[in-house]
């Protein structure tokens, strides 16, 4: 019987473009740039009442991004609509969702969630790495109680580069990987709500990146993470990078918010009611909330500050009218919620793998969702412990002292869960049960500090110190981080179908746990013995303990490239196979499901579901795929 | 796991609907918080009144004309809205009346950015905190009336697209929905800047 072969379509000009993915959308940043900058110029004139160089500077900034997205191709759907164009035919599903697989599909404009996930996984470990380097830097030159190798000036935007690159790693560090690779899977749909959006959300974050660190180039930021006005009104140029870079940061953390809420709601397969939810879903849920409603206010007040550089307003100079306390509360609205952002998804993370590990059942399932959304609720109502210091209303502080002390409650609650699901278990200590447990010593000491700069008598002595400094690590970087570290570790094998060294990632996480302890218990110390953070300069009373605190600080960055090394070495130079499609024998959806995973996930949502938590059952076994298990519903 | 074919075919028709209209209101919901962030500071400027930066001399009330324009025309888009959408709903082309929905957008939206270059004597950016946070909210809601012009010129687009009218009805109510609120916060917006000085 003789054949017809269809001509070959002709590939359409918006998928050629897209192809060419990163490269195009950097001539992209470079032209936007370029005529951003020239738009800036002009826009603004050159007076006594603006500056028009600020005004170029941020233009050009808002220009690179706009230009990089056009450049990786963000334009061409809304553009298609616009002109009437026909709805995407199979060929472009089947080109945007990257079918043809290979590595190039993550370097472009990619619409599956799952290579999202991966993008997100990479951009995350880059800023973790480069605000690493940064930090190795802080505590080489605090070996010195005087600058060694750089000026006062220099400390403190390298100082400034780490801290807001650690932000923006530690704001997308579990939802962005684990929440975009694993949510849509967990609730049985075959995709986000808002594919596009979910691409932008990512994208949003190398130009913000690449802004951020151009900062260097034109004087850096002088104000830290937190950006305080006046500081800013007054600081270089650099400035206006920080200020660009984290609204684009900014309006990631609120799109993606509302993505993953529209997605859990609607995309829900049918019967998978809310309590039927892994632990994973529910702490993404709750921080997109979290991020939806309190990143417009960042948004608002860098908005106002580009105006104040830009156009000489004075929204923030008291001189004139304006007041730094506007900065301050607007900042602290989104900046308190902001910290839950990035350890709620890791309370879910948490909970999810140590069922898997203890070999028991979740104890108190719906307590820890209660326990997250609480912590969630209230983290909406402690922003002025931000500014005992700084001279609020005194009728004022008790409120927030007692509101920032209850939220250590719904925290308590899920320690509980967490504490009730150990409780006479059969754990297996892994490595990603080794970053669970060290997530919990460290997330311990991260909250007990809290309560007592949520005190305001303590506050008033430690505020700025660096036990401040020494708290907040041992949330991010003690709990977060441990919690991504072993994330990683735990989903490696559903991802790649490959697996890490178990006895060197043992050796891995002991070391990076004596490493972190040793620093920042060292810095904790320092901080009580009165050393102001952000200084260049100290007493050399306390030049031991922050020699202490730098060489444990080296430790944890060998730790640390040794985790690289592994993940690279393990993945791609000399990839170990995973002993079995599911080596920890979880009982989670996402484990059943064939390697690797169709683009679209289900052909037909899948109907009967159950809490994946049942490890006490005798039948209790992982459908092992390729072990004759079958999953009704999978996509071909 | 298993799965219901009859089940799982409603819910892919309901879906798309149910999502446009749930990320909508998603969206409603930071913009909220987004003017709740400038009704705050608005407010705490007006209320501290520091160095006595709060409304200096020279600054001409607001007219109410341009504003009555403005309002008039969105209420009219709103309207038009409507009944295309009640025309979509009863399967017939809803195409002439969402165009002239779009027309009276744009025209609001002309109004406004007009507006803003001739709200009168003492109104530049750096004249106190009274101009500059009202002139930033109303070039906020010039951002808000510019998206929903863009939003309804993808509604209209001709096209093999717009003979679906399921999802033009769909966009239609959500776009409603949308366009309602930027039209209720427009008037919250000019009560306040005229009323709390």
């Amino acid at each position: 019987m003789a054949t017809m072969t269809a001509a070959p379509r002709r590939r359409p000009l918006s998928h050629t473009l897209t192809q060419w993915g990163v490269p195009l959308g950097i001539v992209g940043a470079v032209i936007g740039f370029w005529l951003g900058a020239l738009i800036g110029e002009h826009l603004v004139p050159a007076d006594a009442n603006s500056n028009n160089s600020n005004a170029a500077l941020i233009i050009a900034y808002i220009g690179s991004a706009v230009g990089f997205l056009a450049g990786m191709g963000f334009f061409h759907y809304p553009i298609g609509r616009l002109l009437g164009r026909a709805r995407p035919t199979e060929a472009d599903d089947a080109f945007m969702y990257g079918e043809d697989g290979g590595w190039k599909r993550y370097f472009r404009l990619n619409l599956d969630h799952k290579v999202i996930g991966v993008q997100y996984l990479i951009v995350i470990l880059f800023f973790l790495f480069a605000g690493g380097l940064g930090a190795m830097f802080i505590r080489a030159e605090l070996l010195q109680t005087q600058p060694s190798f750089t000026s006062a000036e220099s400390y403190l935007e390298i100082v400034g580069l780490h801290s807001v690159l650690m932000i923006f790693m530690a704001s997308a560090a579990i939802i962005g990987p684990f929440g975009n690779y694993f949510v849509p899977i967990m609730i049985g749909a075959r995709g986000m709500a808002f594919p596009r959006l979910e691409a932008l959300t990512f994208w949003l974050l190398p130009p913000a990146a690449l802004i951020l660190i151009s900062s260097l180039l034109v004087g850096g930021f002088p104000t830290g993470w937190t950006g305080y006005a006046p500081l800013a009104d007054e600081a270089v140029r650099g400035m206006d990078a920080y200020l660009v870079a984290f609204s684009l940061v900014g309006l990631s953390i609120a799109l993606s918010g509302l993505n993953m809420i529209a997605t859990v709601i609607s995309q829900r397969a049918p019967g998978l009611r809310m309590t039927q939810l892994p632990l994973l879903v529910w702490g993404v849920f709750v921080t997109s909330f979290l991020g939806l409603l309190a990143a417009p206010v960042l948004l608002v007040v860098l908005i106002m500050e580009m105006i104040d550089r830009i156009g000489s307003a004075t929204f923030f100079v008291p001189a004139a009218g304006g007041s730094p306390y506007l900065w301050e509360n607007l900042f602290w609205f989104f900046g308190h919620p902001e910290v839950y952002i990035f350890i709620i998804p890791a309370f879910g993370l948490i909970l999810e793998m140590l069922p898997v590990f203890a070999r028991k059942p979740i104890w108190g399932y719906r307590v820890a969702i209660g326990g997250m959304i609480g912590v969630g609720a209230l983290s909406f109502f402690v922003w002025q412990h931000h500014l005992f210091v700084s001279g609020i209303a005194p009728s004022l502080r008790p409120f927030y002292m007692f509101s920032t002390e209850a939220i250590s409650i719904p925290t308590s609650i899920v320690f509980l869960v967490a504490i009730g699901t150990l409780w006479r278990c059969r754990a297996r200590f892994t490595v990603p049960m080794l970053f669970v447990m060290g997530f919990m010593f460290n997330f311990l000491i991260g909250g007990f500090t809290g309560v007592f700069l949520s005190d305001v008598p303590t506050d008033f002595t430690l505020h700025a110190s660096y036990f401040v400094q020494a708290h907040f690590h041992y949330t991010i970087m003690g709990a977060e981080v441990f919690a991504l570290i072993g994330g990683i570790t735990y989903y490696l094998p559903r991802i790649t179908g490959h697996e890490l060294n178990e006895r060197a990632g043992k050796i891995q996480f002991w070391v990076m746990f004596l490493g972190f302890n040793g620093t920042f218990l060292s810095l904790l110390a320092v901080g009580i013995l009165g050393m102001p953070r952000r200084v260049v300069s100290y007493d050399p009373a306390l030049q031991g303990l922050n020699i202490s605190a730098s060489l444990f600080a080296f430790v944890l960055g060998i730790a640390m490239l040794a985790f690289l090394v592994m993940l690279v070495v393990d993945t791609i130079i000399k990839p170990r196979l995973a002993r079995s499609r599911n080596p920890w024998e979880s009982l989670g959806n996402e484990w059943r499901m064939p390697h690797p995973i169709p683009v679209h996930n289900f052909a037909t949502p899948p109907t009967d579901w159950v809490l994946p938590y049942d490890y006490d059952r005798d039948d209790a076994r992982p459908a092992l795929l390729g072990g004759g298990a079958s999953f009704p519903g999978l996509a071909e | 796991m298993s799965t219901d074919s009859s089940l799982a075919a409603n819910a892919a028709v309901a879906r798309p609907r149910r999502t446009l209209l749930l990320g909508t209101r998603l969206a409603l919901a930071a913009n909220t918080t987004f003017q709740l962030s400038m009704i705050f500071a608005y407010l705490y400027l007006r209320a501290n009144n520091f160095n006595g930066g709060w409304r200096p001399d020279g600054i001409a009330d607001l007219s109410g004309l341009p504003t009555a324009i403005i309002l008039g025309l969105q209420l009219a888009c709103l309207g038009a809205v409507v009944v295309a959408l009640g025309t979509a709903r009863r399967g017939t082309s809803a195409r002439a009346i969402a165009v002239l929905a779009l027309l009276l957008a744009v025209a609001s939206l002309a109004v406004r950015w007009w507006y803003q270059y001739h709200l009168g004597d003492g109104w530049v950016i750096n004249n106190g905190t009274y101009a500059a946070t009202s002139m930033l909210w109303f070039a906020v809601l010039i951002v808000e009336v510019l998206l929903g012009c863009v939003w309804l010129l993808s509604i209209v687009a001709p096209g093999p697209r717009a003979a679906d009218k399921v999802a033009t009805a769909n966009h239609l109510r959500a776009f409603a929905e949308y366009w309602g609120y930027v039209l209720v916060l427009s008037a919250f917006v000019f009560c306040i800047v005229r009323l709390v000085q």
